[in-house]
């Protein structure tokens, strides 16, 4: 585990490899563009494919890089708050009430101005975040139930999706794509959707220490006198902010918010400091590698990247599992 | 003492015959519901007086089979519920908490996209595949030394999640979407008695496999060492259930897509009602679940009116408020 | 020196009550113990007065205040407790782990100052732990892992510590380790310490205050000398038993000559 021992090496060096993946992604498309091309464009020195790389390669990477980001770090908060390695925004069912609203929106009103869309997300994620702490409120927030309940929550919003699809058979295609996860078509106006995030992953460093402390278990924290109460449903809130935002830009696309902090936690170990910075990195490339991997194995054919993730992603999470087995 | 055994007795003898009665009753409504009514006694004429009237062929072609089809689907995926949370000393454990409907359910739409002239008897050997597959998937996670609740309600969720996903995506690059789309809710509409053929010999084999294991499933839940230690053979009646479930399952979900939640429903109530040894309790889960379903079928038709909707999304929507009971009742539940 | 009382407390879980009406002063700068039959309520009234749990009736003071008007953190500047089976990451480091009993002493951006290095490493030198402080948590013995959570709870700096159950998981070896190392604390840092103990002849023989409970109410308590009788222990937990002297320090050593026959319904 000598990996433990060089943090900021890991930081570094996941930093490069983003660095590195974003610049060759931006040359993978229906338009292959070399990165000499890509570069010189970049620098101003040539026009050649100024309009795709501006217009769309550049907002789509940086699309990519904060939202899988904002996933991983909402994941691993999850799994802090829950104490359990399974839980992830997508399984919680706060994407699905994302989504459940979404697609109402979408269906119910497809004419709906621009903001429509990102609202109505933060609002499902929200009402999930809230109906989870109403309904646990009386086991005074145990995370068992906790993490129970969001996934009867998520079955719930599951269903009613599925009623909007039957309902109105005439939008199942676009609802179903929407719905698996795609960063096809999103540019820069989807950007202002992602301002929260932007704003909120910095701030969680002041809640650090805390998520620490809650991993001492509950009465050890409340013996080192933190307000677990309130520490809890800020980082849920904090959780369900980012997620909403997420879905809103890309659909509900899974795993990123699962599997990212479980490598980064092989990487760096369980100390917040280190592991939501590189979580954060880690969801950062694995979306964009898969949007990149989506949009390069056949084109001009777009694979949406929620199929990637989910390919890429279920194998590992297979894997997770006979780990967790093996150690019992 | 004996006055209550006596009466406990007669309590189940009574849950019993309404049970039955409900279940007939149900039939009844079934095949008279619909986006055309058609009166008891006409029913009752068209059962055990056939004529040739169109009402007679509606009642025969399109809802007496379709009537039959939920009551055996509901007794199979109940029965099966009820033998995954012995197997599992896991009160919500069930095939869709499993990954078995979505199993079964990816396996299905694969076929079906590859394999488009396949005839609809062999899809439902992909379908026990699938069902295998994503039961052994969570069973390996799940089975075996401590595993709470929330532990198996998380992997099964993550399973199931997987295995949507991909069944979403391949009907999302698959031009024929509307279609299959069914597959992802689970529903008893347009089916005929083809499909009642198709399912009865894997739920009559299944449900009596089931009942006959009663009693050995009544001593595994007093637990391993026990069960070992009173001569059964553990691991043999674990596989032994595992088998049958897929049967139960996958069969279930070939005809009719991933229906969920009545395994993870049933089982409960049937152990209010009549107690705790699984002699009793998979017989009568087995007529809980088809008067569920009937029942959940009979409502699917209004939901929505004047469309139809799929039954899955009926029992979703009882379903799930019941999962969250459950969950907050989870400090009690006894393994 | 830390003042803790309660007064008059009640605790009820639904409608069955588990600590009726007690008081309780704790004794400053001793060893106080508290024993008693399984569900009695030792571990309920221990973690009452660390304000885990908070009473249906009555209160309890810390330094004549209203344990829960005080903000947590104020609490926890003055009292430490060690739960039963605390949690922890497998890799957390000894010195990680000690690092947190500050927690309650720093701001949100805080960083650890000097004083905050001293008292970390003061607090695994009581503790014998300063040769360990970069092994894991998950590389540990039962007993080196119970000193580490002690070293936490040393770090926060409190004159108070309340321990629940801290020796019940361990072997008899490991079990002395621990006690003597709360007994040295007692002594030489001069630190109160409260504990629920199981086993009774470790409670009657590192205890200077022993109290015992019986059905939600204090029985008695007092001196080992004092408390430890045959009658309060066939009253308190069903056993009869005969009490000697303890060769080794003379502190009541307790025999268990069978069970009391009377009307023992707990």
């Amino acid at each position: 585990m000598n990996a433990k021992k060089h943090p900021y090496g890991i930081l570094s060096v996941l930093l490069l490899i983003l660095v590195m993946i974003a610049f060759i992604s931006l040359g993978i498309g229906a338009v292959y563009t070399s990165p000499v091309e890509v570069f010189t464009n970049l620098i101003g020195k040539s026009q050649s494919n100024h309009f795709i790389l501006f217009n769309y390669r550049i907002p789509r990477m940086l699309l990519a890089v904060i939202v899988g980001a904002s996933l991983a770090v909402s994941g691993a908060i999850l799994q802090g708050i829950l104490k359990n390695p399974l839980a992830s925004p997508d399984v919680i069912g706060v994407t699905k009430g994302s989504g459940l609203f979404a697609v109402a929106v979408l269906i119910i009103f497809p004419g709906a101005s621009m903001v429509a869309l990102p609202f109505s997300a933060f609002l499902g994620a929200a009402v999930i975040a809230i109906a989870l702490m109403l309904f646990s409120y009386t086991q005074s927030t145990k995370t068992h139930s906790l993490a129970l309940i969001g996934v009867a929550l998520g079955a719930i919003c599951q269903a009613g999706i599925q009623y909007f699809m039957i309902k109105f058979p005439d939008n199942v295609n676009t609802t179903l794509l929407w719905l698996t996860g795609s960063l096809w078509g999103r540019g820069w106006n989807e950007m202002w959707f992602l301002i929260p995030c932007l704003i909120l992953i910095p701030l969680i460093i002041i809640f650090i220490s805390k998520l620490d402390i809650l991993n001492l278990g509950d009465e050890m924290a409340v013996g080192l006198g933190e307000r677990i109460k309130y520490v809890r449903y800020t980082l849920l809130s904090i959780s369900v902010i980012l997620t909403g935002a997420s879905v809103a830009v890309v659909g509900s696309i899974g795993f990123i918010g699962l599997i990212s902090p479980h490598i980064g936690r092989r990487l760096v170990g369980s100390r917040s400091k280190f592991l939501l910075p590189v979580s954060a990195l880690i969801g950062a490339l694995f979306l964009l590698l898969a949007d990149t991997v989506g949009r390069g194995v056949v084109p001009p054919i777009e694979i949406p990247s929620g199929i990637v993730t989910a390919i890429i992603g279920a194998p590992y999470f297979l894997y997770l599992l006979r780990r967790e087995q093996k150690n019992k | 003492m004996n006055k209550n055994i006596k009466k406990q007795r007669a309590r189940r003898y009574i849950i019993g015959f309404i049970s039955v009665f409900l279940l007939i009753a149900g039939i009844f409504i079934h095949v008279s519901v619909g986006s055309s009514s058609i009166g008891i006694t006409d029913v009752i004429k068209a059962l055990f007086q056939p004529d040739n009237s169109k009402q007679t062929t509606v009642i025969q072609t399109l809802r007496l089979p379709r009537a039959v089809l939920a009551a055996l689907i509901g007794a199979s995926l109940a029965v099966a519920g009820a033998l995954m949370q012995a197997i599992t000393r896991n009160s919500l454990a069930s095939p869709q908490v499993f990954g078995v409907n979505a199993g079964a359910s990816l396996a299905i739409v694969v076929a079906t996209i590859l394999f488009p002239e396949l005839h609809s008897k062999t899809t439902v050997y992909f379908a026990f595949l699938g069902s295998a597959l994503g039961g052994i998937t969570v069973y390996l996670f799940a089975a075996g030394g401590k595993v709470t609740h929330i532990k198996l309600a998380l992997a099964g969720m993550a399973v199931h999640l997987f295995l949507s996903s991909l069944t979403q995506g391949v009907i999302v690059l698959n031009e024929d979407a509307t279609d299959v789309l069914y597959w992802l809710v689970g529903s008893i509409n347009g089916k005929n008695w083809s499909h009642v053929l198709i399912l009865l010999p894997w739920s009559v084999f299944g449900l009596l496999a089931a009942f006959i294991m009663g009693r050995s499933i009544s001593i595994l839940v007093l637990g391993e060492n026990m069960a070992t230690g009173l001569g059964e053979k553990v691991q043999w009646i674990r596989l032994v259930s595992g088998v049958i479930v897929i049967i139960l399952a996958g069969s279930s979900v070939a005809v009719a897509g991933p229906i969920g939640f009545i395994g993870l429903m049933v089982p409960h109530i049937a152990r209010k009602l009549v107690g705790g040894d699984y002699q009793r309790i998979l017989p009568f889960s087995a007529l809980l679940g088809g008067i569920l379903l009937i029942y959940a079928d009979i409502l699917s038709r209004f939901i929505a009116y004047p469309f139809e909707s799929p039954v899955g999304i009926v029992t979703a929507l009882i379903g799930a408020p019941f999962f969250l009971y459950l969950a907050r009742k989870g400090r009690n539940i006894k393994q | 020196m830390t003042k803790l009382t309660a007064e008059k407390l009640s605790i009820s879980y639904d409608s069955t009550s588990i600590i009726n009406n007690i008081d309780l002063h704790i004794p400053e700068g001793k060893i106080s113990i508290i024993i008693g039959s399984n569900g009695c309520g030792k571990s309920t009234i221990l973690r009452s007065l660390a304000r885990l749990l908070k009473p249906t009736q009555g209160c309890i003071y810390l330094n004549g205040k209203d344990i829960h008007q005080h903000s947590s953190k104020e609490v926890a500047k003055q009292l430490a407790i060690l739960p039963q089976s605390p949690e922890a990451p497998e890799d957390l480091t000894v010195k990680e782990l000690c690092y947190y009993g500050r927690h309650p002493h720093k701001g949100l951006f805080a960083r650890y100052s000097t004083e905050d290095h001293k008292i970390v490493s003061d607090a695994l030198q009581s503790t014998k732990m300063e040769h360990l402080s970069d092994r894991t948590l998950d590389a540990l013995s039962g007993g080196q892992r119970q000193r580490a959570w002690i070293a936490m709870a040393l770090a926060q700096g409190t004159d108070l510590l309340l321990l629940d159950e801290p020796t019940t998981y361990l072997d008899l070896a490991h079990q002395i380790e621990v006690l003597e190392l709360l007994r040295n604390l007692n002594k030489q840092q001069n630190r109160t310490i409260v504990m629920v103990l199981h086993d009774l002849n470790q409670a009657a023989r590192y205890a200077d205050h022993l109290i015992s409970i019986s059905s939600g109410k204090i029985y008695t308590e007092g001196s080992p000398t004092q408390v430890f009788t045959e009658e309060m222990i066939e009253e308190v937990f069903g056993l009869s038993c005969k009490i000697i002297d303890n060769p080794v320090d003379h502190s009541p050593l307790c025999i268990p000559t069978g069970i009391y026959k009377k009307n023992f319904s707990k």
